[in-house]
């Protein structure tokens, strides 16, 4: 059992609040994976549940004990950081065990439990070199290795993989993902990459400015996010994000009118490049576009479009289209794939 | 900016090499002439010294160093070693640890402390002095080893605690918060992280320390005065102020006062150089 | 919780011995000189009378003290020109590739090697290349025919400060070479390809990529030079100890004959404060400069 709960986490530096008021649960066994652009202040939460940084206010509990002046050590933790932190000057064995060397735990059981580690990471034939004479992700193993031996109840992961090329990021994406099975633990990780977020988590939480925008699954994120930086932050390329107007019971833009139950005033309609459809058939909102660029990437294709009022869109289209720029592309976009957005950036329910 | 191979020489380039380095070996007879001549003199009689600058020995006197070495020089040998051995042990200690406590720890008003010990590289020996020599006198240490070894410790530390900190800022700050997740004090991630890891810069810090406490002068004239304890530099002094006359014997003297350290030189030339470089041009 | 006692005050225990040690053996003498400064006292009178600044009006009446300021400014010039300005030119020639790599190794460990000497072998080795008549530079003279030129060379008084502050930029010039040659090595390549692209000479180079390219380097080695020429005493004590007649008189030699000869501790110590004052400006310019990097 390992269940972790902040409330109303803040941290200050000077005048400067970097975390704001937050809450945070964490369940057992949950893969959480903290994500937000650069400043967010993810890094920072990570740290504080770390121990790595002080409380400016707020409660931090594990397991229900207040954790906030327990030190980093012995809050039964354990860090995997960006640049893995490796000893240079001790080997692989070493480095692993320097949590148990300094507990003063019984040589044998070092040995075995080092072991057992490299078994599972497949690192039994580098356990005498040292970090310098190891591939990226072989050091990315050993500092997951060093985690895995002090058998903590919670690991923290401090974009773990953002110094991998992206072959390697891929596998060990998937190994990670593995491991959260093997393991069976509770796991907390940063990264700023939406894809990391979406492929890993149980529960991704978006971060902003020091505050959750938006907690929940992936579907969820993805299919319902909560206000329109979500909407802008998960899914790559971005959602397409419109202008349009409420006059209470429908809302007018570019697009053509959808009757949604929205304040009157300006909004925001937003729908993913997939859900755009080439041709008119399909029966939703049809529009035309003119090509402006196309990118071709073997499996599908962007094409990036300048409607009438000069507002762009992005549709993917499947295989190697043949579009070319200049062209104008007949569109179709199905009503209940529109999200609609209201001036303070709150999704408008449109009965989903 | 260096020649590109295959570039060709036209026939002023050529003369400008040719007359560039022409300059460039006189100028390195001016700078090493005067110590051949310190090396070829300590081998003569002292009327042949004077009498025959730029010759050889006519005859080898090796029995000008035995002179020198009975005259004392060994005694101010002794005190040098053990001197410069304690002093550069402290130094480079004290140094590391301040320089890890204001790398790798939180510490409050961390630029006002190290401005504190960087401000003591600004003052001069010559202004403490006097109030030293009563300070030195008033512990009772005068005429003693300590006495050096104190101050040359004090004085000693605002460069070195500079040069090692500025070696300990490239190491990841992750490697001490690592440490620290797992259960590790800062006395044991100085000693198994940081110290390991700095390992050039001690050598060089240690290296440069050592030179500046064997070549330190105006302490050792001032807080000691038996010949028992008086380093070489010092001691020196002294030997040629017995010696006047017999120019040869000094001249032997003097290259054995300057081959510990020319030997050192030698053999660490590039931690030497590549520490002082750090320090002074950054 | 005694463990956590320790571990918050242990950043400091780290810093305690440096400061400790700095204090009493550096910070604080140098505030007592100032203080002494201001009182009329000897060793061998016990009784300290306080005279205000009766010590300064002494020395600023005293042309020693003025001479000796002269020869620190004169050193300083000197200094300047040869461990600064000479030791860039050089070091950019020998940087720029007109020499070959193994002869560039060769030169600069021959440049090098005088600063490693103590300075008591400098000062003992160069009053023996002094002597009149038989040393080393009366011998190039007379076996060249210009002993027209020969001195008295420490003996004189229009010699003696240049002969010891010559043997200074003999013992030191070597030393800044190498500190510049590191600091040309790091201005990149491609600078000098860029220039050498649109035709510049080597001397054009110079001025156009080197020099900028070491301005802030120049600025410390040329603080770090002027600070050395105020506080300089052991070259010139070994050498003249000031004489003949206070003609190469410097502030350092004038404070430690005060103290420790004329036993006049008072006015040493208002010496001492001159020359911390002047050290102190130098310093604040010097600490604001490598703050910059």
């Amino acid at each position: 059992m390992s269940e972790l709960h902040l409330r109303s986490a803040t941290k200050r530096f000077g005048a400067l609040t970097v975390i704001d008021q937050l809450d945070l649960d964490v369940g057992d066994k949950e893969f959480v994976v903290l994500v937000g652009p650069s400043g967010c202040g993810k890094s920072t939460l990570l740290r504080m549940i770390a121990g790595l940084e002080d409380f400016s206010g707020g409660e931090l509990t594990i397991d229900g004990e207040r954790m906030n002046e327990v030190p980093a050590a012995r809050r039964g933790l354990a860090m995997v950081f960006q640049s893995y932190a490796l000893y240079p000057h001790m080997t692989v064995a070493q480095n692993m065990s320097v949590g148990l060397r300094i507990a003063g735990e019984d040589k044998a059981v070092i040995a075995a439990k080092v072991a057992e580690a490299a078994r599972t990471l497949q690192l039994e034939a580098l356990l005498d070199r040292k970090p310098k004479a190891l591939s990226g992700g072989q050091r990315q193993r050993v500092a997951i290795g060093r985690a895995i031996v002090r058998n903590p109840r919670i690991f923290l992961f401090d974009e773990p993989l953002s110094n991998l090329d992206a072959a390697l990021r891929l596998q060990m994406r998937l190994e990670l993902a593995r491991l959260h099975d093997a393991l069976d633990a509770t796991m907390i990780y940063v990264t700023h990459d939406q894809v990391e977020a979406m492929t890993l988590a149980d529960r991704i939480v978006v971060m902003n400015g020091g505050r959750i925008e938006q907690s929940g699954t992936p579907e969820e994120l993805y299919e319902r996010p909560a206000n329109l930086f979500v909407a802008g932050f998960i899914g790559s390329p971005k959602m397409n994000l419109i202008e349009g107007q409420s006059d209470g019971n429908s809302v007018t833009s570019i697009l053509g009118t959808i009757r949604v139950a929205a304040r009157r005033g300006p909004v925001t309609l937003g729908v993913r490049p997939e859900h755009i459809r080439k041709g008119e058939e399909g029966g939703g909102m049809t529009l035309t576009g003119r090509v402006s660029a196309v990118e071709r990437l073997g499996a599908n294709s962007f094409a990036y479009l300048s409607l009438a009022d000069g507002s762009s869109l992005t549709v993917e289209l499947a295989g190697m289209t043949d579009i070319r720029p200049g062209a104008d592309l007949p569109l179709s976009i199905p009503r209940d794939k529109m999200l609609v957005f209201d001036a303070s950036g709150a999704r408008v329910s449109t009965g989903l | 900016m260096a020649r590109r191979i295959g570039q060709t020489e036209t026939g002023g380039e050529r003369a400008v090499r040719m007359g560039t380095v022409a300059l460039f070996w006189v100028f390195v007879i001016l700078s090493v002439y005067p110590m051949v001549w310190l090396v070829l003199s300590s081998f003569k009689t002292s009327s042949e010294m004077f009498g025959s600058a730029w010759a050889l020995p006519k005859a080898w006197r090796w029995q000008n160093y035995g002179a020198a070495w009975d005259y004392g020089v060994s005694q101010y040998l002794i005190s040098s070693v053990i001197v410069t051995v304690v002093s550069t042990a402290l130094i480079v200690v004290l140094a590391a640890a301040a320089a890890y406590a204001l790398v790798a720890l939180k510490l409050r008003g961390k630029t006002l402390l190290y401005l504190a010990i960087l401000g003591g590289s600004i003052l001069p020996p010559e202004v403490a002095l006097l109030p030293l020599f009563r300070t030195v006198s008033a512990l009772g240490i005068y005429n003693t080893y300590w006495a050096l070894i104190i101050p040359y410790v004090a004085f000693g530390l605002p460069f070195t605690t500079f040069l090692i900190r500025a070696y300990m800022v490239k190491i990841p700050l992750e490697l001490a918060e690592a440490a620290k997740m797992d259960g590790a004090g800062p006395f044991w991630t100085f000693w198994n992280v940081y110290l390991p890891l700095s390992r050039p810069i001690l050598a060089s810090a240690a290296l440069i320390s050592a030179m500046r406490v064997w070549n330190e002068f105006i302490f050792a004239l001032t807080f000691v005065e038996s010949e028992s304890v008086k380093t070489v530099t010092i001691g020196m002094m002294s030997f040629a102020n017995a010696l006047r006359g017999d120019w040869a014997v000094l001249m032997a003297g003097l290259v054995i006062s300057v081959l510990p350290i020319l030997a050192v030189f030698l053999v660490l030339q590039r931690q030497f150089i590549g520490g002082l470089t750090q320090g002074a041009v950054k | 919780m005694k463990a956590s006692l320790l571990s918050r005050y242990a950043p400091y225990l780290f810093l305690f011995p440096s400061l400790l040690l700095l204090v009493a053996f550096v910070y604080a003498p140098a505030l007592e000189n100032m203080v002494y400064s201001l009182f009329s006292w000897s060793s061998v009178r016990t009784e300290q009378r306080f005279v205000g600044l009766d010590n300064y009006r002494e020395l600023f009446a005293n042309p020693v003290f003025w001479r000796a300021l002269v020869n620190n400014v004169l050193y300083a010039v000197i200094s300047i020109m040869f461990q600064v300005i000479v030791a860039l030119v050089i070091a950019a020639v020998l940087v720029g590739g007109i020499i070959g790599p193994r002869q560039r190794t060769l030169f600069r460990t021959a440049f090098f090697l005088p600063s490693i000497l103590p300075v008591t072998v400098v000062g003992l080795l160069w009053q023996l290349i002094y002597q009149p008549t038989i040393g080393l530079i009366d011998q190039v003279l007379y076996s060249t025919g210009l002993q027209g030129l020969s001195h008295v060379w420490l003996g004189e008084e229009a010699t003696v400060m240049i002969s010891v502050i010559m043997v200074s930029q003999w013992q030191w010039t070597g030393y800044m070479i190498v500190l510049f040659m590191v600091s040309i090595q790091a201005i990149p390549d491609d600078l000098y390809e860029a220039l050498k692209m649109e035709g510049a000479n080597r001397i054009q180079q110079f001025f156009h990529i080197t020099v900028p390219g070491v301005r802030e380097s120049t600025l410390i080695l040329a603080i770090i030079t002027i600070f050395g020429a105020f506080k300089v005493f052991d070259i010139v004590w070994v050498m003249t100890a000031g004489g003949p007649n206070n003609a190469s008189e410097v502030l350092g030699t004038h404070m430690y004959r005060s103290a420790f000869r004329n036993d006049v501790s008072g006015y040493a110590a208002a010496v001492a404060t001159v020359i911390f004052l002047i050290t102190l400006a130098i310093g604040a310019v010097q600490i604001r400069l490598q703050r910059q990097d």
